[in-house]
């Protein structure tokens, strides 16, 4: 079983590596935004391997269907006549591009290592051995847990976020309500 | 725990996606081909078409793609709550009542500004 979870983990992990970067390199617009919408589907399918309900359904929802809409219309709102080729030409972005993500990843690393470290005091040492350590970890990302602390300890940012997204639709009124008149 | 719990999703997933591969591959197999110029234009009878089929579509309809996202989020912060609905009680249910609520004033908002009206 253990070796089933880490195969279908590592074939989701090659998945989100090959789709991303073909991404970045392919030829046409379209075949980016193809793979981009399957590499966040991808990784929220990798949330749900390692049982972080909702974390994965969120990002399923925003990203692997809202923000690939999104893209979608962008692309159909770019005409004809806009480059259909996006190699990387820029030498200079390459190189900020690499830096990015090294620093990206430093501090990835450098968040990270503590927690997985057996003999060290991480930030979850409180729940004793490391095997409960990784347990009370995988309870976190659980639509279960969330939900507990959203709705006994946090019930005033969950009505906050409720005015953020009424002031995201005023604000799409606004943006939309200069082109009332040419209907 | 197999999968975090979803194995069944996965193997369902897989299984269908086999489903629909199996089905275009057999085809793709054991069709005859026997390609010709007029079966590969757009209309085998009728008007032949020029140019690109590509057109430009209005940025009106972005505004449609940010309300879904907006509501999508609005269903997505309800699914912890339905997980856990029974053990929270009436306070949950209140609070919930509320976030719905606040977005329903803004789609009442939307139906007042007419976004939600398909333009051409």
């Amino acid at each position: 079983m253990e070796f089933l979870n880490s195969a279908v983990f590592l074939i989701f992990a090659a998945m989100i590596i090959f789709s991303s970067v073909f991404a970045v390199f392919a030829h046409k617009i379209e075949y980016s935004v193809l793979s981009a919408v399957v590499c966040f589907l991808s990784v929220g399918a990798l949330f749900l391997t390692l049982s972080a309900d909702f974390i994965g359904a969120s990002q399923i929802m925003i990203y692997g269907v809202g923000v690939s809409i999104l893209l979608a219309f962008a692309i159909m709102f770019t005409g004809k006549d806009s480059p259909k080729s996006l190699y990387l030409t820029n030498p200079l972005r390459v190189f900020l591009g690499f830096v990015l993500v090294l620093t990206f990843l430093s501090v990835l690393i450098f968040f990270i290592s503590p927690v997985l470290d057996p003999k060290s005091d991480g930030a979850f040492s409180s729940y004793g051995s490391f095997a409960a350590q990784i347990e009370s970890i995988r309870q976190i990302g659980t639509a279960k847990f969330i939900g507990r602390r959203i709705f006994c300890d946090y019930v005033l940012p969950f009505e906050l976020l409720s005015l953020l997204l009424l002031a995201g639709i005023v604000g799409v009124g606004y943006l939309a309500g200069g082109s009332k008149k040419d209907v | 725990m197999f999968l975090g719990g979803f194995g069944a999703f996965f193997a369902f997933a897989v299984f269908s996606v086999m489903f629909a591969v199996a089905a275009l591959v057999v085809s793709f197999i054991l069709a005859p081909k026997a390609p010709s110029e007029n079966k590969k234009s757009t209309y085998e009878c009728g008007m032949q078409p020029k140019g690109e089929g590509q057109i430009n579509f209005s940025v009106k309809y972005y505004m449609f793609a940010i309300l879904f996202i907006i509501f999508e989020i609005e269903a997505l912060f309800l699914f912890p709550w339905a997980v856990i609905f029974k053990k929270l009680g009436l306070f949950a249910l209140i609070e919930a009542f509320i976030f719905v609520f606040v977005l329903l004033l803004g789609l009442v908002y939307a139906c007042q500004k007419d976004l939600l009206e398909w333009r051409r």
